[in-house]
Formats: C-alpha cells, structure tokens, sequence
C-alpha cells in the first residue's frame, strides 16, 4: 500500500549530513524506494547512504525535487529504448542549467545517480558526458579530461593503421 | 578527486553508457570508436566492451582501401558489435570502380556482405549496380534481420540495368522483416526516352511479395513503372511515409491503360479523366506522401491513392520537367475533393514544380485555385512575359502561406517589388485590394539566388533586408565575396561587434522593426530601393508613433542600375560612408 505522499524520510550521507525529505521526491531513487518498501514498520532512523556526500545528494534532492511526480521509466520501457536505434544526446534546458557544474561535481552526481538507481539523472549526466567528446579528435578529450595518453607511439600507430579503412577521405 | 580520472572515478560501465550515446548512425559520430579507443588504454579497453559502438560501420570515399584485409577489418569490427543488428552502409566512388577489375570488385561485395547477411539490420548501398550481381546470389534467408534496405544513386548505364533490377527485386523480396525500403536511380538516367524496357515481367515480380511492414519507402527509381509503383504502394498498407518519383512519357493514354489495369475501372458515372478505383485502399498511417514525375503520372495517381488517408499531414505533388495543363486540370480537383473529405487533415498541401515554362504558368493560372504552399526552382526568368506570368499565378492563388524559390534566377528586382509592393503602398494604395500580391504569405524561403541583380548592388541589400524583416530568407541569398554595405536596415540591433559594426541579425517578424527609432538616408540616394522602407505598413505605423524618418521617394527601382557599373561602385562607396541607422537604445 503506497505511504502518504506528505510522510517526510531521513537520509544520513557519509559526511553526516543529514536531510529530511517527503518520501515522493526519495522514490525517484529506486535503491530507496525499494528500501523503504522492504521497512514494514516506521523508523525513525536515518536512511544511511555511504555512498553519497552531503553536497552531492543536496544536488542530487534537487534534480528530484523538480522531476517529482514525472514516471518513473519501467524495465519495459528501458529496454525499448535501448532497442531503439535512435539516440540522442539532448538535454532539456533545465536539466543543461542544473547539470552545468564542474568536472569534479559532474562525475559525482552521476555516481550518485548510478549508486541511487536514478535512471533519468544518469541519462542527463552521460549525455553531458558524451555531448562533451562529441566532434572533439582523441588529443583534445585527452585535453578535456586531463588524461595522459599511455599509448607507446607504436601503439598508438598500429591502433591507426588497422582502422585506417575506417576513415572518412 | 580532483585529480581523478575520469575513467578511474565512473565504473567501467557507467562511461560505457555514456560512450554509446554517441551513435554510430549518426555521420558526424564516423569513427567513434577509434577516436575514443585512441584516448588512453583506460578508454580502449572500455570501448572494445561497449558493443553499440561497434554495430555501423560506413566505407565511403575511399580510392584504394577496398581490399580483402578491408573484408576482414569490418568483419572483425561487427564482431565486436557482438549481437546486436549492424548497420553497412557501402560507397565506392566511380573511381574505384574504375581501377578495378569487375570481378575483383564483384567478389569483395559478396565477401564483405555475405558473412554479416544474417546480422545486418540496414545495408545502405552506393555501389555501380553491375558491382552487385553478386550479391543477387543471395537470397531472401540470408537477411533474416534486415529493416532497413536502400540503393541510393547506382553508377551504371542502362545496359546492366538487368543487374540493378535483380538486386532491386531481391531487396524487395526481403519485404517479411522489411520497415525502410529506399531505392534511388541516378537523376541523371532519370530523363530517359522510355522506361528501359522495363515490363510488366518485371512488374509481377515486384508484385508478389508482402509489404505490409513496410513503413518507410522511397522509390526515386525511373526505371520503375507507373502501375507497379501504384501496386506496391497498394500492398504497403502500413506506410507512414513515401516518396515516388516515376518515370512516364508524356501519353495519357498510355497512364491512364495502365492505371485502370491495375487498379480496375473508374467510378461509375463519374468523368472519363476521374480514374479512381473501385476498391478503397486504406493506409491508415500514411502521414507523409512526396510524388514527382517526369510528367503527367502524378495526378491519375493521387486520385487514385488519395481515396483514404486520414492521417496524411504532409502532401508534395511536383512535375519535374513540365506540368501539361491536363496535369494541372485533373491535379487541382483531386486535391480539392480530397481536402473536401479530410477539411482537417492536411494542413498545407502544395504543389512544387522544377523548370517550369511560361506556358506551365499560363497553364497553371487558368486552374490553380487555393494553394497553400507553392515551391518553384531552377527557373530562368526568361522573359518578362514569364515573370508576369508567374506573377499571375501567385496573384490568384491568394491562400498561399508559404512561398519558395530556389535556385532561380527570376529575382530581378522587377519580381521582387512585384512580390512586395503590397508591402510598399501607402495606405490608400493598399485600400485597393486588387493590387495585393500574396497577401496571406507568411513565409518566404529565398535559397541560392546568386543570380539575383538584388544581391549585386547595394541597394539591392535593402531589399533583401526589407524582405527578411517579413519572411525567412536564409544567408544563402549572399554572394561570396560580395561587400556588404554597412548596413544591415532593419536587422540593426544596437549591438556592434569588434570592428564597430552593426552586428547581424536574423529578423523573421517585422517586430524586429519595434526597435528602429532613426534612419537617416541621405538625399543622393534618391534611387535607392531604400525609400521602400518608407512604405513599409509597419514603419508607416511606427512614423505615425514618433519614428524619425528621413527617406526619399522613390517611384522606380533597380533596373537602371543593371547597364551602370560605375554609379553602383560609387554608390557602395558613399553608401557605406554616408548612410547611418541609429537604434533607439
């Protein structure tokens, strides 16, 4: 039987940070709404989440709290989709405003959304992700990343030359 | 973490989904997967592991490559896309052809497609038609997943036609997994003296199969007759969208035999040219439909596809070389009557036409009533007779919302004020409505009009500015190298860019004229095109408001300027001194 949509949750981050939240806006997550709905008996103890820092999940609330009430994706629909050949990298312009943040901030928030079971906040953050390689050669993701290139420059070159078909001329 | 990599902090499988949201269909992601498998080992190791990357591979534009170690490179590339459908698309250039032997060629298809058969989702070929005898060696049972099946634009000649066929035919019969059928001859074996022969042998063949999946088909094919067109679109019955274009001589006679054999007789007690069938077809998806022919086919075959289409939005019906007057005669009734049974329907159908004549014009005005969109492209102006006869046209067909001309080099002036003098009159003038042109246009798309006198002198500048401050016309319009004078009317915005000029902008609406508050043209410009703004309704408006306006009349514009190269480079000279547009702001 689904709880009042007014019942408030308790989190507990891995910095301590707590936040209490109306059980609607949790349930996007579905690590948590599974939680929850394992717990027949009201607690009162905080969820502990030792995954997720108390910055991270005040985003991560965010997101939630402006996508509350939208349906969930089902396991049906997900693999449609995943049928589907056609992908795309767009992002509506909330969620570009609200994903908008720093590489490092980036990342966790995708953790966060992976670790969280959020499929639509890891969506957006792969988008971003992706939308960030797209047209760019290996050199400048290596750049945007700051990623060393650990490629010998035999390697790198047999890595070309077996795929030099593959180009466009 | 902040100096974590990216591929040390997100677990292998998260930018795995990252990486395949790139898709491979999409041209600009080509090689997508070597760009990010070159990135560092960390990546490669990741992308040899994400599959959909892996599933569409394009071989196009390559002079040399194809070879039997090309063979194995794509075969070991699809292996990795595991069992996922793959995507082939396949483009020798002539060249290639060329330089290699046909047989050399034959085997490379047949090796390169035969061993992925049963894997490909889509095979998109680009390939000399005789190079895919091969391929006609396999049968329907070795593509068990193909959806998406398209020949576009074969090099060949006409003698090994036998062979584009035999793999046209094999393609269709794939029709049981079927969803995307696109078959695409040359245009330039497009115009041929008749139809190469092609029978009703070949019609029956094409015929036989199912193609009740099928929900995109594309026949640009010439060589296709008219009745069997007509036959496949019939047994398609799932179609959302379809293109034709179909090569018939100029006989309707011979069009209107072969549409009656195959689709039966017409209605009873209706006219001889009404050609619609007894039976009803329904395609009740059909929500786009684009026919072109040579000349005379399409209306016969509207009227006979066009007896159920509930949910058909989008209509183009052209003639590639000259719509006969029996064309247009017997086209408008069947749109009319159709929209009459789906008044809700079909938003704005319209009808588009290439090389049309005079003759087509003069045709067009006797019937043409109720357009709402009219395309017209790779027009001479010819003469002046023409111009007004398209002029005519446009004149009567007052519902027109939406106007196009591409590629024409009717955009002499002449025309252009003609298209906008309703624009120009004063308000008295325009009390007289007999005198307005287009007075519904809401849009108007101007595309490649290098031949225009407009863009070649810098008063024509403003008419074109006067034009974009009202309807779409893209940057296309623009000569090369062409100096724009520094000043953009209308699209002034305030904003200047590093060099101190008035930056550009795209105005669609004339509200981009709300902000224009001073113009001052000085008075050597008296034969300008520039005075036009003065007529311009919503700078009259604005005037009446407080805008400061200081123009010239102007009675006539434009065609004296053609024979005066002189007093033009003086002009643009002074013009891009003198003239001065202040924003409000």
């Amino acid at each position: 039987m689904a709880a009042p949509a007014t019942q408030q949750i308790k989190i507990r981050c891995n910095d301590e940070k707590e936040f209490t939240v109306d059980r609607d806006v949790l349930e996007r997550s579905v690590l948590i709404k599974n939680m929850l709905e394992d717990v027949t008996e009201q607690q009162d103890a905080p969820i502990p989440l030792p995954n997720v820092s108390g910055p991270v999940m005040a985003k991560v609330l965010e997101y939630c709290t402006h996508h509350r009430g939208e349906p969930l994706p089902s396991a049906d629909t997900e693999q449609s989709q995943d049928e589907t050949r056609k992908r795309t990298t767009d992002i509506s312009e909330w969620d570009q405003k609200f994903i908008t943040v720093d590489q490092e901030m980036l990342f966790e928030i995708i953790l966060a959304a992976n670790y969280l079971d959020i499929k639509s906040l890891l969506d957006v953050g792969c988008k971003t992700v992706a939308n960030m390689i797209k047209g760019k050669t290996p050199e400048e993701i290596r750049k945007l990343f700051n990623i060393v290139n650990d490629f010998t420059p035999e390697e790198e070159a047999q890595i070309k030359k077996e795929n030099e078909w593959a180009e466009d001329r | 973490m902040t100096h974590q990599l990216i591929h040390e902090v997100l677990p292998p499988e998260v930018l795995s989904l990252a990486f395949s949201l790139l898709d491979p269909l999409e041209p600009s992601n080509q090689g997508i997967p070597i760009t990010l498998s070159l990135v560092c080992k960390g990546w490669r190791s990741v992308v040899l592991d994400t599959s959909y990357l892996w599933t569409c591979i394009r071989i196009q534009g390559k002079e040399c490559l194809i070879t039997k170690d090309t063979v194995a490179a794509v075969h070991s590339w699809f292996k990795k896309a595991r069992d996922r459908p793959c995507h082939l698309f396949l483009g020798f250039p002539l060249r290639l052809a060329v330089k290699l032997d046909q047989g050399v060629l034959e085997t490379i298809v047949f090796d390169l497609v035969q061993p992925v058969a049963a894997r490909l989702g889509a095979l998109v070929l680009c390939v000399p038609a005789k190079y895919l005898r091969s391929l006609a060696k396999l049968s329907p049972f070795h593509f068990p997943r193909l959806q998406t099946f398209a020949i576009r634009f074969p090099i060949d000649d006409s003698t090994r036609l036998s062979d584009f066929l035999s793999i046209s035919t094999n393609a269709f019969s794939q029709s049981g997994t079927l969803r995307e059928l696109e078959l695409q001859h040359p245009t330039t074996l497009g115009i041929l003296e008749k139809p190469a022969g092609v029978g009703h042998g070949n019609q029956s063949n094409l015929t036989k199969f199912q193609y009740t999946k099928l929900t995109s088909l594309t026949l640009l094919d010439s060589r296709l007759p008219l009745s069997s067109c007509v036959n496949i679109f019939h047994l398609a019955t799932n179609l959302r969208h379809c293109e034709f274009l179909i090569y018939t001589p100029t006989n309707n006679g011979i069009i209107a035999s072969a549409i009656q054999a195959t689709a039966g007789p017409g209605v009873p007690g209706t006219s001889g040219n009404d050609l619609r069938p007894r039976r009803r077809y329904t395609h009740p998806n059909l929500q786009s439909l684009k026919l072109e022919g040579s000349s005379g086919p399409i209306t016969p075959f509207f009227q006979l596809l066009s007896t159920d289409l509930p949910k058909l939005e989008d209509l183009r019906i052209g003639a590639s070389s000259g719509a006969t007057l029996w064309e247009w005669e017997t086209l408008i009734p069947a749109l009319t009557d159709y929209q009459k049974r789906h008044p809700f329907g079909l938003g704005e159908p319209h009808i588009f036409t290439q090389k049309m004549t005079q003759t087509d014009f003069l045709h067009a005005t006797e019937t043409e009533r109720g357009l709402g969109r009219f395309e017209v492209k790779n027009i001479r102006l010819g003469s002046l007779e023409r111009m007004n006869s398209l002029v005519d046209f446009l004149r009567i067909n007052e519902g027109i919302e939406t106007l196009l001309l591409e590629a024409c080099a009717l955009f002499k002036d002449e025309f252009l004020q003609q298209l906008i003098v309703p624009q120009l009159l004063t308000l008295a003038e325009r009390l007289n409505d007999s005198r307005i042109l287009l007075p519904n246009l809401k849009n108007l798309y101007i595309k490649d009009a290098q031949d225009a006198y407009h863009v070649r002198w810098p008063g024509g500048e403003l008419v074109l500015s006067l034009l974009q401050s009202r309807w779409d016309i893209g940057p296309t319009n623009r000569l090369e190298g062409v100096s724009t004078p520094d000043v953009t009317g209308v699209k002034v915005n305030g904003v200047r860019d590093s060099e101190g000029r008035p930056t550009y902008t795209k105005p669609t609406t004339t509200s981009k004229l709300a902000r224009l508050r001073k113009v001052t043209i000085p008075e050597d410009y008296i034969r300008d095109p520039i005075s036009v703004l003065e007529r311009i309704p919503d700078l009259v408006r604005l005037k009446e408001e407080g805008l400061i306006l200081s123009l010239p009349v102007l009675d006539e514009i434009g065609p004296q300027w053609e024979g005066e190269k002189e007093e033009r480079q003086k002009c643009t000279r002074s013009w891009n001194e003198k003239v001065d547009w202040i924003d409000a702001d």
